[in-house]
């Protein structure tokens, strides 16, 4: 197995414990952050890959089942976010902390307005303007916060990996 | 010379299976919302908490020793008018709970001349906090009990001082309770003093508010709300909480009450689970009703 796919699946678990574990303790007035969703779109920068896709499939399923939400709405928003932040991150990275700070704050705001969406739209009795301004928008923030943590710890550790995910390479032949 | 282009291998099969894994998810989501609370997926999702208790063990045990150094921190620092204030507050204490028990005497004494039963006793089982919800959009604790202890979804769950919530999930040896502050929960209630009825509803900031109340019932700030007993959720005459604010714009006939809760809950804190209640009248037989 890649040592790219072992550090992924250590952090995986790394991720979940922390979820599970860290986060009910570091809530603000109920607002915690989302390891999962911060470690998931952290690897789609700096380890973009196939492995991801099914990361990211893979811990949105547990963290549903671990929730109250439906089923499939993480996974979804996950590998969503997931390839938006690593096309971005390939073609606007200038290797400063500004671009993926930027890219975390965008698809971690996407990911929690979006889980929002389904949780009203599955029968949540919340006013939506309440839903985005005590869950939705704090949440966004300290995953933003989190995530800048993680993504300079990885960054050092592991350094990144320069494949590009999900774009078609053209290869020039001549007849 | 020709040129043509071809897609590189690696990145077609990646948007294969991107575009595999999000069918897959769609097909998770239309599952889940058409099955109903009994399906696989709801059973699923009901029963897979249980695997990481000792997670959840040690998420508790962190809140506890938080709690601890807190309180702790709160103790040193106190001054010297925190503690003569706090000495007062013990005397006044002191009086009301003298003054209290000559009344539940009295009141022994009436209930046994009227030959009342004593209809406010509960049964059941106590265990402790594990630990709360993981995530956001859930007001939800785990205790340590579960089927194996005679619990069941559906049954409420009291802190030292009042309701907390209503259990919605029971493993085997671990449940999942719904806090009232959740906005998915609701009680019905009576006000104590005059008996008008409604719902105490939690909501995402956190705070209870009292709903669906006849716009003509007097409401008062400190009016004590109990649970109605009505609707089969929770026994009735368990203490949830006290009025602390009435909001009504001139010209609304609707007000917007919140309620403070009685009871809080944290980590590795004492619970009882209610599973029935037991009425005994002053001959001394007693019967037992099953909870809801």
């Amino acid at each position: 197995m890649q040592r790219t796919t072992i550090v992924i699946i250590i952090g995986a678990i790394a991720a979940v414990l922390l979820q599970i574990i860290v986060a009910p303790n570091i809530a603000i007035f109920s607002a915690m952050p989302n390891f999962i969703i911060v470690y998931v779109l952290v690897i789609a920068m700096i380890m973009p890959g196939n492995a991801v896709y099914i990361t990211a499939f893979a811990l949105g399923l547990l963290a549903d089942f671990l929730g109250y939400g439906p089923i499939g709405a993480l996974p979804f928003i996950l590998l969503v976010v997931t390839a938006l932040a690593s096309w971005a991150f390939t073609t606007f990275d200038n290797d400063t902390v500004f671009i993926p700070l930027g890219i975390l704050m965008i698809c971690a705001l996407i990911s929690e307005l979006v889980y929002a969406l389904f949780m009203l739209a599955c029968g949540l009795q919340v006013d939506p303007v309440g839903a985005l301004v005590y869950r939705a928008l704090p949440c966004a923030l300290y995953d933003c916060v989190v995530g800048l943590i993680v993504y300079l710890l990885m960054v050092h550790f592991f350094g990144r990996t320069d494949k590009p995910m999900g774009h078609a390479a053209p290869k020039l032949t001549f007849r | 010379m020709a040129i043509s282009f071809k897609e590189d291998a690696p990145a077609a099969r990646s948007k294969i299976l991107f575009a595999a894994l999000i069918v897959a998810s769609l097909v998770l989501i239309a599952v889940y919302v058409n099955e109903g609370s009994g399906g696989m997926l709801h059973t699923m999702q009901a029963n897979i908490s249980g695997v990481f208790t000792p997670a959840k063990v040690l998420s508790g045990t962190i809140s506890g020793a938080e709690n601890a150094a807190s309180t702790a921190v709160g103790d040193l620092t106190a001054d010297a008018s925190t503690l003569s204030g706090l000495r007062d507050q013990n005397e006044e204490l002191r009086n009301t709970i003298s003054q209290l028990e000559e009344y539940r005497q009295e009141a022994q004494r009436l209930q046994g001349l009227l030959n009342l039963k004593d209809s406010y006793s509960l049964d059941g089982v106590s265990g402790h906090v594990m630990s709360r919800s993981s995530d956001s959009w859930n007001q939800t604790v785990t205790i340590d009990l579960g089927t194996d202890d005679g619990v069941r979804s559906g049954l409420g769950v009291m802190g030292s001082t009042g309701l907390i919530g209503q259990v919605v999930s029971a493993g085997t040896s671990t449940s999942e309770v719904r806090l009232l502050t959740d906005p998915q929960s609701g009680v019905a209630c009576v006000i104590q003093s005059s008996r008008s009825e409604g719902i105490v509803r939690g909501s995402l900031e956190g705070l209870l508010y009292l709903e669906d109340i006849d716009d003509s019932a007097e409401v008062n700030v400190g009016d004590v709300l109990v649970t109605s007993g009505l609707g089969g959720g929770f026994s009735e005459g368990i203490m949830v909480g006290t009025v602390v604010k009435i909001d009504q714009s001139n010209g609304e006939a609707s007000r917007k009450i919140v309620v403070m809760p009685n009871a809080t809950v944290d980590a590795l804190d004492e619970v009882m689970v209610i599973t029935g209640s037991s009425s005994s009248d002053s001959s001394g037989t007693s019967s037992t009703s099953g909870g809801a």
